[in-house]
């Protein structure tokens, strides 16, 4: 047979049997998706307007951030269920230590000092989370496992059960302003996403975040410090939690005992559906921000649909079986 | 032959709990000597290898390398001193491409002024690469590929 005479469904199987081109349709599929979502979506009347899309885009900030850090753990090869419950307790921290509500034993320190400690509180956390899994080679998913529960009683414990609202302008500011119709947390994330990029793709540190997560005796072997490596991750996902707990809290001017609950799943789900590998070692934050926009769209979708608030945890755990499937689909095809 | 000692290694002993694997175990190179260590199954090779490259650390003995008196803590000590070990089997990352596993622990970095963040010179390493694989006369195609695509004997 001629060149000439190959039709076109075989040359498009040589061209998927080409591992590179395998490899890139395979990483980039959270878009395939994400644009027959929206296609989809398009179908609802008023779904595709400017307040919408805003609100899409808020609300994944919360969850962006949290799925930064995740897939720092991810590509080591561990995860970090703790982050929703960082989140609120590094939030209903800095709470206290402002001391916004007069009921509220607080300490009425500055947010200039509240904001740093918070910070370094995830950080902390998450650090802790990576010395257990490291150092006591305890299985990640049962030191975050513990964190998740343990903070969340902390959290809870801090005021007794009780909110706390108000805080100072400067804790704020993040929330409220805005450029143009676009609000600055909105920017913010993106910004963070673009430095992890970067540092994933382009430094040494994100290097050996993909040589751990592939192999980790190799990578000891070659001298890269795998414990430490893996470390730094935890603590960064503390501190992106951290981050996304000051987010949040500034956005609703409180801290709930509550807040963010369940959020962990969709941190793993937009993870993975966005081609970040369970199993360590692949993944790209492009991807990752990709699920983040799958989620906040399928969100939107539901709630301008009017769809009753008790389908959402269906549609969610539906979502979380198909990034989790698509996950061994792709490992196995690859 | 010049007679300079490159490594020594003296009364080295190193247990796996109860397991004896090296016991007062006396070991030297030459500069330019070229040297093969043979044994059973089982006699405690790899384990004085693993010793000398940083991976395990010895239970007493001493390891004297140029006539210094050195403590090898990890593979990174050992790459220090220019000790690099091939592995039989650990050797290759299979996520990341040629170029990542060629580099590997030995990135070359642009260091940021804080030093906090090495950027890595992917052009670089990517041209070295292929100038390297080029001297030796292998075509492996691109080096951006990932490893795992190859078959062993290709790399």
């Amino acid at each position: 047979m001629t060149a000439g005479t190959v039709t076109t469904p075989n040359r498009l199987r040589t061209l998927w049997q080409r591992p590179e081109v395998r490899d890139a349709i395979l990483d980039n599929l959270i878009w395939l998706i994400l644009a027959i979502a929206l296609f989809g979506f398009s179908f609802i009347p008023g779904y595709f307007s400017g307040p919408v899309l805003i609100n899409i885009l808020l609300h994944s900030t919360f969850l962006g951030i949290m799925v930064i850090g995740e897939t720092l753990c991810l590509l080591t090869g561990n995860f970090d269920l703790s982050v929703e419950s960082v989140l609120a307790f590094t939030a209903m921290f800095a709470a206290v230590l402002m001391g916004t509500r007069p009921p509220t034993p607080g300490w009425g320190i500055s947010p200039l000092l509240a904001l740093p400690a918070m910070l370094a509180m995830g950080a902390l956390i998450g650090a802790f989370n990576g010395v257990c899994v490291t150092k006591l080679k305890i299985n990640p998913f049962i030191v975050t496992l513990a964190t998740l529960i343990v903070f969340r009683g902390l959290t809870i414990i801090f005021t007794m059960s009780e909110a706390v609202i108000r805080f100072p302008l400067i804790y704020k500011a993040v929330a409220t302003l805005s450029v143009g119709p676009i609000p600055a947390l909105v920017i913010v994330t993106l910004g963070l996403y673009a430095v992890f990029h970067l540092v994933i793709s382009r430094t040494a540190f994100g290097r050996k975040l993909f040589a751990v997560g592939g192999d980790r005796d190799v990578s000891f072997a070659f001298g890269l410090e795998p414990d430490r490596v893996v470390i730094l991750a935890f603590a960064l996902s503390g501190l992106l939690a951290a981050v996304a707990g000051w987010f949040l809290s500034a956005r609703l001017d409180a801290a709930l005992p509550g807040m963010a609950e369940g959020m962990t799943f969709d941190v793993m789900a937009a993870a993975v559906i966005g081609g970040v590998s369970l199993k360590g070692g692949k993944g790209s934050l492009a991807g990752a921000l990709g699920g983040v926009l799958l989620l906040g769209a399928i969100n939107a979708a539901l709630t301008v649909a009017l769809v009753s608030p008790y389908w959402y945890r269906i549609v969610r755990g539906l979502v979380i079986f198909l990034a989790v499937g698509l996950d061994t689909l792709k490992q196995r095809l690859h | 032959m010049a007679e300079e000692l490159l490594l020594e290694m003296k009364g080295i002993n190193k247990n796996f709990g109860a397991v004896r694997a090296l016991s007062d175990v006396d070991f030297h190179i030459f500069k330019n000597e070229i040297v093969g260590l043979v044994g059973d199954n089982g006699a405690g090779k790899s384990t004085l290898v693993k010793i000398i490259s940083g991976v395990e650390r010895a239970d007493s003995g001493t390891i004297r390398y140029l006539g210094r008196e050195v403590s090898i803590q990890s593979p990174d000590d050992a790459k220090q001193l220019g000790i690099e070990t091939l592995y039989q089997n650990l050797a290759l990352i299979n996520n990341l491409d040629v170029v990542a596993n060629l580099f590997l622990g030995r990135e070359l970095v642009r260091r940021w002024p804080l030093g906090i963040v090495n950027v890595l010179r992917s052009g670089e390493m990517e041209r070295q690469t292929t100038e390297i694989l080029g001297r030796m006369k292998i075509n492996l195609g691109s080096v951006r590929e990932k490893v795992q695509v190859r078959s062993g004997g290709q790399l």
